[in-house]
Parts: structure tokens; C-alpha cells; sequence
């Protein structure tokens, strides 16, 4: 084995470094563009060389106070979704689970419905509708993990179980706030359906962003367990990994990341599913590369459907924009596909 | 060197593994074997790590391992499980490279080293080939032999197999079993393998260690391991097991269910004229079918007298590659005389033999019942210038009956009281 030969494939530092640095350039220009897209055009000019005139200042405003915020937290939520998904995608060798698998969304739903009913969405300046999800989110999450743990161990085919079991029953209860709200229906199914709009406050794209950076440092040390673990939980742990709190802390940190989204953008689906596929099938499925490919992916993606949306209409729901794109993507992904899984 | 002591374990409350003391130390090639649902992977398990024992402990150089880091033990013992299932179509090369895990710090990517440890794994499993295919696109056996080199490259100093041969061809049965042998004695490395094949693990095992029901019923040797006696107390099943010519080692082979040991319940008595070897399939089918059985005359060291001794059928001997003697000749007869049937076999007849023939004759000529199998025929083998065709064909003219092979010659019995 000449040294030569096990250069010719380059190393996975590499390659990481590639995709970073290639990934998050395509993210930068997709933010820009995305901010300049818009009922108003903003010139690229204006954002780099400042404002020169009122008129100018105005342009400036929309960009950084109105457009910039939007974009910038359909980033922070795309990557949340995408990382959640593809790392529970690893954890549970299940190419359909997603981030919604955890009961978290079903929770937050319950959450935000429950305080548009009640009006309780002025509270904590006007956070306290987000506020609220994401605690009955994170609720919801505890109810699955406790449901899921057997004697001291965490069963992967249980937690599924719970997840669906408790998911189903928290939307059933969605449905009954529904029922209930009156004249709150509207506000909430347009919660429901997933969406950005309104989203310019730089505080609530800081805390977001904060939490989703945090879950995804976290998601991202689990990358090489997670690798070790598709050889099979047996011999995951011979090889040293320690399942018990792998299993733990993915779930955990997705369920977190996954809760700050849903809290702030509803519950838009088909990013956090499919954009893992495709991660995978651009850098394959080590969780070292696929992890990092998926959020920046997620986050591009995102913007871009949301970028569509607003085009459509300033209000125009993002999730039903994935959803239409993301359904037909997935049926092509599954029909291309070589192999089983 | 790794020690199991009085181990108990098992799954939900119940114990799979009752109080057992094991020892491998460094160089040994220890085979683990003992019919389904015995216990042997819940040993594998147990000395991995991975369950841990109710009762007993489990040492490392005398170091239990599960008051250590799973880590640490990764570093120095590797397993290959029966389970080779990859969730993710990861390369062959990646899922090799995967071995070095335990030798990495968490966030450290593998160095040339590392690459360089793999390929080395791969090239001894002769996996190479394969090293840039989705692992998930290969056989059975060969995702295997995948895992045997991704446990290579963690470069343990134990080596813990749960039945590697099992999907695997005969060519490569052999191979892995003779690699794993090399390196166990080239690296001291402390091996275990858990086989299911009796002769397999006789063959390539210095030692064995046979459970049955969660106990150990037997270590050492495959001398004093695999005995008709053992295997019947594990297996509950008769079978027979025989030294092996080329290596000395116990060979098993499965009989029917009729055991051979039975006494025989016909009163129908056959005594078999045969020799070379020609006469094994019937002496076992005559016994399993109830028969009496009684032999001669054979020689010594002679096939047929090594089987007949084994079953212990009444036979007339001769000396090792003498001429029969007319003493001998005699009490044959006697013997030829005391059955209902008799049958020859079809044996190569010379000068020094040709009594037997004459035996037939004889059994005839006091109206016994002779079947004479003419397989090959008698052409073929008459080394005696004419004389045995001629004998053959007196006794058919005196009311023989000319068998075309063995089975046709035991249709013809089997229906006798």
C-alpha cells in the first residue's frame, strides 16, 4: 500500500472543510439575495455602502429591521429542523424518522394553540405565545422520554412508540382547542400550517439562535457515535461507545433544537425529513459530514422557500410551500434509489 | 488474560449461563461449541461488556472489566458478532476504519496510521478488493470477513468470534479460521471462536469448551471434549466420532436417529463376508434395521475390522495382511453357519483372501440363504486368475443370489423377521 493510494481519496478533514466552507458561502449569497427579494428591491449597493438618503434609509430599515430578522431565523430554523432530523435518523436507523418523531411539535402545537385561545400571546412582550410552546414543548418531550425508558435503558422501537402514542394524543387535543376557539380558529391553524411571518424582532432570532447553536454543537459531538452505532447497538458498544447517554443526549438536544424551531416558526414540515436525505446523498452518511451538509442545507432551503413565499404573499405560509415541494421530492428520492436502506 | 469466574447470567430474571468458569490466556485458540440456545453468545456477551453477569465476575489481566471504561476495553478486545446488519450504505474502508474508534479521542479524525491499520485488515482478510463498495451491496459472507478486519484493525489483544464461519464458503471457512490461527500465535493474541461445526472446531481449536444448558460440560483437548459420550449429554443425539487419519483429530459424523447401539430386535442373524472397507454401510444399516451382525473374515487394521471393532460385532479376525489361515477359515465357516443370511460384499479377492469366498460356498452348501453383491463386478476384481469368478459363479449355480449393489441386496433382507 503505496501512500500515494491512501491519499487519493481526500481525507474527511478534507472534505469537510470543502463542504463548510462551499455550504456556508451558498448560504451567505442565499441570504443576501433572499433579503433583497422582497415588494421592495434593495439594491446589494445599499446594504454594503449604507444609506445616503432618506429614501435610501427607508430601503436600509426594511433590510435590516424587517426582511434581515425573517431570513435570518428561517436560517436558525432550517438548520435546527435538518440537524434534528438527520441526527435522529442516525440514532434510530429509521430513514423516516424526523424531528416530529419526538412528540415535541404535537406539544408545541398544544402550547400555541392553547395561548391563542386564551390571549395569552401579549404576555412577555409579545413573546409569550412562543414562550409557552416551547415550554408545553418541552413538556411533551419529558412525557415521551419517561414513557420510552424501560429498566435503565432507553428501547429505540419504545420511544417511536411513545413519541407517536403521546404526538397523537396532544394533536388530538389541538384539534379540541380547535373546536373550542371561535374566532381564534384562523390565528391558529395559521400557526399550524408553519410560517415566518412577522418574525422581525433580532431579540427572538438571538435567543433561537442561541438554543439551536447550542443543540447542534451537542447534536454534532454525537457524529462519530452515531456512525459506530449503524454497525449495530451490540457492537456499538463494544467498540466503546456509551449507548445509553448516546441515545440520551440526541434526543435531548434534537427535542430542544426542534422545540426552539417550533416555537417561533409552527410546525413546517418535510425539512427536517428530507433535507438529511439529501445531505446524504451529496456527502454519504457519515454523520461528520452529513450532519454539518444537513443544517447548512436546512437552512439554505429554507430561506429559499420562505424567500418563494413571500413572492407569493407576505403572509403566505412557508410549511405549505415545503410541503408541496417537499412531498414530490421525496416520491423522486425514493424512486431514484438504487438500494433498500 | 481473560477470565470468566462463575458467571451467571442472562436476560429479564432468567439465567441463559449458570456458574461458568472460564479461562483464555494469551496464544490460545479456545472453541466455543454446544448445540442452539446453550448460551454461547450470552458468554460472548457477557465477556464484552455488553451484559453483564447477575452473579461472577469477568477479568481483564485480573481487572474486572466492568468497573472500567467501555473504551478501554474496546482497545484491547474486539468481537465479530453473528449480526453483520449496517444501518447506512457506508464504504467497506469506512466501516473497517471504524475499528480504530476506541485508539481515537472523541473529536480526532484517523491519521495515516489508522489508514494504514485498516489496509493492512482488509489486505489479511483479503477484503480489498471490496474496500471502496457500499458495504451494505456484499454477501453475506463477505461483509463478514468485512468485520473480521474491522476487528482487526482495533488491534486487540482479545479476539472474540461468534460463529464467523457462518455464512461463509468452505474456501473461506478455511481461510478465516487459519488466519485467525496465525494471528493468535503471531500476536499472542487470547482468541475465542464460537462454532457451530463439531469438526471444524476440533480441527483448528487446541481447546475446547463444551456447553450445554448454560453449563460447561466439558473443557479441554478435542480428544476429551468430543465423545460419542458428551455429545450425547449435549446433543441428545447418537453419533459417532473417529479419529481422523490425516490429523489425528476427533471427527464426528450423524448417524440416523436409529441408534446402533440398540440390541437388535429381529431374530433374523446376518453374518456380513466383506473387507476393505466395503462392508461399513452395511454392518450400520443391519444394526439400525435390528439385525444381529457378526463379521469375518477380516484382517486386522483392515477398514471393516476398525468398524466392526468400534461396533463391537462377533467377528473372526486374522492377522494384519497375513493370508487367511485354514484355523481361521474354519471358525468363520462356523460362524457363517450359526447366521440365517449370508452376505459378500464386493471385495477385491486375491490368493490370500480367497477362503472367504470359499466360506460362501460352504454356507451355501449347507442351505443358507447367500447374497452375493456384485458391486463393482467380480471381473473387475479378481486378482486371482479366474478362480473367484469361477467360485462366484458355483455359488449362483447352487441358489445365490447376485445383488447389483448393496441396497438392492438389503431390499431383498429387509422384509425377514
Amino acid at each position: 500500500m503505496s501512500p500515494s493510494q491512501s491519499a487519493a481519496r481526500p481525507s474527511l478533514l478534507a472534505r469537510l472543510t470543502t463542504l463548510v466552507v462551499g455550504l456556508t458561502a451558498f448560504l451567505v449569497v442565499t441570504v443576501a439575495l433572499a433579503a433583497n427579494i422582497g415588494a421592495q428591491p434593495i439594491p446589494l449597493s445599499l446594504i454594503f455602502g449604507g444609506a445616503r438618503s432618506g429614501a435610501e434609509s427607508k430601503l436600509a430599515e426594511i433590510f435590516w429591521h424587517l426582511r434581515l430578522p425573517r431570513v435570518a431565523l428561517g436560517a436558525v430554523v432550517g438548520m435546527s429542523l435538518a440537524v434534528a432530523g438527520g441526527s435522529l435518523q442516525g440514532l434510530l436507523m429509521n430513514p423516516l424518522a424526523d424531528p416530529y418523531l419526538v412528540g415535541v411539535s404535537a406539544g408545541a402545537a398544544l402550547g400555541a394553540s392553547v395561548a391563542t385561545v386564551l390571549h395569552l400571546g401579549g404576555v412577555l412582550g409579545g413573546a409569550g405565545k412562543c414562550v409557552i410552546a416551547f415550554g408545553s414543548g418541552a413538556v411533551t418531550m419529558a412525557l415521551v422520554f419517561w414513557l420510552a425508558r424501560g429498566r435503565r435503558r432507553v428501547q429505540r422501537d419504545a420511544f417511536i412508540l411513545a413519541g407517536v402514542v403521546v404526538g397523537s394524543f396532544m394533536w388530538a387535543l389541538v384539534t379540541l382547542v380547535m373546536t373550542l376557539a371561535g374566532q381564534d380558529l384562523q390565528s391558529i391553524v395559521f400557526w399550524l400550517m408553519g410560517n415566518l411571518y412577522g418574525q422581525t424582532e433580532w431579540l427572538v432570532v438571538a435567543v433561537v439562535g442561541v438554543l439551536a447553536a447550542v443543540g447542534c454543537v451537542f447534536l454534532y459531538s454525537y457524529a462519530r457515535d452515531l456512525n459506530l452505532l449503524a454497525l449495530g447497538e451490540e457492537q456499538a458498544r463494544q467498540l466503546g461507545v456509551e449507548t445509553e447517554k448516546l441515545k440520551t443526549g440526541v434526543i435531548l438536544f434534537s427535542a430542544l433544537v426542534t422545540a426552539a424551531a417550533v416555537s417561533v416558526s409552527g410546525v413546517i414540515g418535510f425539512v427536517g425529513l428530507v433535507i438529511p436525505h439529501m445531505a446524504r446523498r451529496l456527502v454519504g452518511p457519515d454523520h461528520r459530514l452529513l450532519i454539518p451538509a444537513a443544517g447548512l442545507l436546512g437552512a439554505a432551503f429554507l430561506v429559499w422557500a420562505d424567500t418563494l413565499a413571500r413572492l407569493i404573499a407576505e403572509m403566505f405560509p412557508v410549511g405549505v410551500l415545503t410541503s408541496l415541494l417537499g412531498a414530490p421530492f421525496f416520491f423522486y428520492l425514493l424512486k431514484r434509489r438504487p438500494r433498500p436502506a | 488474560m481473560l477470565e470468566a469466574l462463575a458467571i451467571t447470567v442472562g436476560y429479564d430474571h432468567r439465567a441463559v449461563v449458570q456458574d461458568l468458569t472460564l479461562t483464555l490466556s494469551r496464544g490460545q485458540f479456545l472453541g466455543l461449541v454446544g448445540p442452539n440456545g446453550s448460551g454461547k453468545s450470552t458468554v460472548v456477551r457477557a465477556l464484552s461488556r455488553v451484559l453483564r453477569p447477575s452473579r461472577g465476575q469477568v477479568l481483564l489481566d485480573s481487572v474486572d472489566i466492568y468497573r472500567m471504561p467501555a473504551r478501554d476495553l474496546a482497545r484491547r478486545l474486539a468481537v465479530v458478532g453473528q449480526d453483520n446488519t449496517v444501518g447506512f450504505d457506508f464504504l467497506v474502508r469506512e466501516v473497517v476504519l471504524m475499528g480504530r474508534a476506541p485508539h481515537l479521542p472523541r473529536f480526532a479524525l484517523e491519521r495515516e496510521h489508522d489508514h494504514g491499520v485498516s489496509e493492512e485488515a482488509m489486505e489479511l482478510t483479503h477484503t480489498r478488493a471490496f474496500a471502496d463498495r457500499p458495504i451494505t451491496s456484499l454477501s453475506g459472507g463477505e461483509r463478514q470477513r468485512c468485520m473480521i478486519a474491522r476487528a482487526l484493525a482495533q488491534e486487540p489483544e482479545v479476539l472474540l468470534l461468534d460463529e464467523p464461519t457462518a455464512h461463509l464458503d468452505i474456501n473461506h471457512q478455511i481461510e478465516i479460521l487459519d488466519l485467525a490461527r496465525k494471528l493468535t500465535a503471531q500476536r499472542g493474541l487470547a482468541t475465542l471462536v464460537v462454532l457451530h461445526d463439531l469438526n471444524l472446531a476440533s480441527q483448528y481449536c487446541d481447546l475446547l469448551a463444551l456447553i450445554a444448558g448454560g453449563r460447561l460440560l466439558a473443557t479441554g483437548p478435542p480428544r476429551e471434549v468430543v465423545t460419542e459420550d458428551h455429545i450425547r449429554a449435549a446433543y441428545h443425539t447418537d453419533v459417532q466420532v473417529r479419529s481422523h487419519p490425516a490429523t489425528d483429530r476427533p471427527y464426528v459424523t450423524l448417524l440416523s436417529r436409529l441408534p446402533v447401539s440398540a440390541a437388535p430386535t429381529r431374530d433374523t442373524r446376518v453374518h456380513l463376508i466383506c473387507g476393505a472397507g466395503t462392508g461399513v454401510p452395511l454392518m450400520h444399516r443391519l444394526r439400525q434395521l435390528g439385525f444381529a451382525v457378526s463379521a469375518g473374515v477380516l484382517n486386522v487394521a483392515d477398514s471393516d475390522q476398525l468398524e466392526a471393532e468400534a461396533l463391537d460385532l462377533p467377528r473372526i479376525e486374522e492377522a494384519p495382511f497375513s493370508v487367511i489361515t485354514e484355523e481361521t477359515h474354519r471358525r468363520n465357516c462356523e460362524m457363517a453357519r450359526a447366521a440365517d443370511v449370508v452376505i459378500v460384499t464386493g471385495i477385491p479377492f486375491g490368493r490370500g483372501n480367497l477362503l472367504n469366498l470359499e466360506a460362501a460356498v460352504r454356507a451355501r452348501g449347507v442351505g443358507r440363504r447367500v447374497l452375493l453383491v456384485d458391486d463393482p463386478p467380480i471381473t473387475g476384481r479378481d486378482f486371482t486368475d479366474g478362480e473367484a469368478s469361477a467360485l462366484q459363479r458355483q455359488i449362483i449355480n447352487a441358489g445365490a443370489e447376485l445383488c447389483r449393489d448393496a441396497a438392492d441386496a438389503l431390499a431383498r433382507v429387509e422384509g425377514l423377521p
